[in-house]
């Protein structure tokens, strides 16, 4: 296992007292494997990928452990951490044009991603830029190197942001949401040029996205979240097609086909420090019993490498 | 056939952009000849990138924008040009629901206010107890609670916030409503309850909409009628069953290619080129560029928007139209 997440947990100190967002999660991505983050907006996933790279905002806690190569990242010191992050584990965001700085030309940006981690001359460190750029597929890469981030298209800008990030050939790439802003026909190419650069490169990769099918189509493995906890976790074309949580199964009947009837998941993600006692989605859930209400449900294994936390999970949907 | 409720003409919207203090002015073409019309309980679905000027477009049609070029008729007078009493049918026939429902809703007003309001300036109500009444209506038929009538828009959720919009939009009774991106600010499960109650409210009350997205999907399950946008200017606009059945324009064709696929191990097709700057069309067919079918007169002559072989279904390609 490259990463393994055991029991990772986030909280934050709010006027409410003690807040947990991500609770328990434990998970693995093999080496060079395509891990997909499924879940809507503060669910957790954001802050697991984080919490992964050491990058948690001021007042978040993280306990548990993040193995990454047998060590413990959360235990890492700062400096040993930094040297890590960019070289070994490196992330993309969502929006490119606000993680890169718009008053510096995208070959310098480049250029500083590569120098952070190794001593290279000016020539050599230009000449590597180009060859990134080139990587990424961003065309005429010699005369991009000389524009500035305002001057490219939102695909063009995520392209650069990749280019970076793979600069130091990390052997995890962590994506948050990284073709969301970004048009139908440029997401399908940014996620077939991440593919392929995972294949080249032997990287593993963990896309975060709120979209299940996007995730479906890519990943190797999904794990679904809600409220701060992994619901399902499985192989990608199995946890799409025959999913085991009613929770997976409301994401995947909320997206609009033709001629089906529409089955929204009713009511909201209630907040953090308002969890339904017992299963967190029992409150939004068709098939909540009495037992769902009274104690939180185990992720537990149903089918080969495939888990759901639903005690129901068995006879409603296997 | 009887006069539609709106009606595009040859409508152009032109930006004149000036990049730096000294250069030379640029123009931006961000909707460049459109003709659509929306009759009565109608969907219309307007799927395009960005930069193709389908924000412009709704802008126009809302009379939000005045047009470079063209006019669009409101039950056939130009809305540009309404007085009084005919302006004041039109705005209450025409509505609108925008993208961000965090920046359509005055923070400062308790949500009796933000829903009544347009109730009090077409004067639809004569007292309090009146406005009251309606509003927990409204409330009620977008599925809010009558508590939320005390509160201030904060205190919602983003799909609650599109909810309020929504109730404000209908407060008039309007016949059709211009929806912009209205899911897109919104997390997949609460857009599908947006969308359910989009779909459910033109059943019970006949309502037209201009239905705007990037989104297929949406447009698949809500639409009578898709017309497809480009760089400002329709390319194809056909019937929802005969579009999705079998697109026509090489640009539809990759647009639906290009959506994730819903069924498990498939893998959508890869499109090639970028999304043009709507500052440099190109010549010709604005499209010929990332066309996989181009062919000689493609970046030369621009394809009119024409039926093929006289059909009701109508595309601007050369493909299919004799040039």
């Amino acid at each position: 296992m490259l990463l393994e997440l055991q029991g990772l947990s986030v909280s934050f100190r709010t006027s409410r007292g003690q807040v947990e967002v991500v609770s328990g999660l434990s998970f693995g991505i093999p080496r060079g494997s395509f891990f997909g983050l499924a879940g809507e907006s503060g669910c957790g996933k954001s802050l697991t990928a984080l919490a992964i790279m050491g990058l948690l905002p001021e007042g978040a806690r993280a306990s548990g452990r993040v193995l990454f190569e047998g060590t413990d990242l959360l235990s890492l010191p700062p400096a040993e951490m930094r040297c890590l992050r960019g070289k070994e584990l490196a992330m993309v965001f969502q929006e490119p044009m606000t993680s890169l700085n718009p008053v510096l030309r995208v070959g310098y940006q480049v250029m500083e991603a590569l120098l952070a981690h190794r001593p290279l001359s000016k020539a050599e460190a230009q000449q590597r830029a180009v060859e990134l750029l080139r990587a990424v597929r961003l065309p005429s890469p010699e005369l991009r190197l000389r524009e500035y981030p305002h001057q490219l298209s939102g695909g063009m800008r995520q392209r650069v942001m990749l280019a970076m990030a793979i600069a130091c050939g990390p052997k995890l790439l962590l994506a948050d949401e990284p073709t969301t802003a970004l048009d139908v026909t440029i997401e399908a190419q940014i996620l077939e040029l991440i593919d392929s650069l995972r294949r080249q490169r032997q990287m593993a990769v963990l896309l975060i996205s709120h979209d299940l099918a996007t995730l479906a189509e890519w990943a190797d493995t999904i794990g679904v979240m809600y409220a701060g906890r992994l619901m399902e976790l499985g192989p990608a074309g199995e946890l799409f097609s025959r999913p085991l949580h009613p929770y997976t199964r409301g994401l995947l009947e909320s997206l609009p086909r033709a001629g089906q009837p529409l089955r929204p998941i009713p009511g909201m993600v209630p907040p953090p420090w308002r969890l339904p006692e017992g299963c967190k989605f029992s409150d939004r859930c068709p098939f909540a019993q009495q037992a769902c209400r009274r104690q939180e449900p185990e992720l537990q294994a149903l089918r080969p490498a495939h888990a759901a936390r639903c005690i129901r999970a068995e006879e409603l949907f296997l | 056939m009887s006069t539609p409720l709106l009606e595009a003409r040859g409508l152009r919207k032109y930006f004149s952009l000036r990049r730096g203090l000294w250069a030379r002015p640029m123009v931006l073409r961000a909707v460049d000849g459109v003709d659509l019309q929306v009759g009565k309980d109608m969907v219309l679905g307007v799927v395009g990138e960005s930069g193709s000027g389908k924000s412009t477009l709704a802008r126009l049609l809302l009379a939000l924008l005045e047009p470079t070029e063209g006019d669009v008729l409101f039950m056939g007078h130009s809305v540009f040009t309404l007085k009084d009493e005919l302006m004041r049918a039109f705005r209450q026939a025409v509505q609108a629901v925008f993208q961000d429902p965090f920046a359509s809703l005055n923070p400062r007003k308790r949500v009796l206010e933000l829903v009544g309001e347009p109730l009090r300036i077409h004067a639809l109500v004569q007292s309090r107890g009146e406005l009251l009444e309606r509003v927990r209506e409204l409330l009620q038929a977008v599925g809010l609670g009558p508590e939320a009538l005390w509160r201030y828009p904060h205190e919602f959720s983003g799909g609650q916030r599109q909810r309020l919009c929504i109730a404000r939009a209908l407060a008039v009774e309007p016949r059709l409503i211009i929806a912009d991106e209205p899911l897109s600010a919104l997390d997949v499960s609460i857009q599908a309850q947006v969308l359910s109650l989009f779909a459910e409210l033109r059943r019970q009350r006949g309502l037209s909409y201009v239905f705007i997205s990037h989104d297929l999907r949406v447009v698949q399950y809500l639409s009578d009628t898709v017309a497809v946008m480009y760089l400002g200017r329709v390319l194809e606009q056909a019937s929802r069953e005969e579009f999705f059945r079998k697109p026509l324009h090489p640009y539809s064709q990759m647009l639906l290619a290009s959506a994730p696929s819903l069924e498990p191990g498939r893998r959508r097709a890869v499109p090639k080129g970028d999304v043009p700057s709507p500052l440099e069309v190109p010549t010709g067919c604005p499209f010929h560029p990332r066309c996989p079918r181009r062919f000689s007169p493609c970046d030369q002559v621009l394809p009119k928007l024409q039926a093929p072989g006289g059909g009701g279904r109508l595309v601007a390609c050369h493909l299919y139209n004799p040039y």
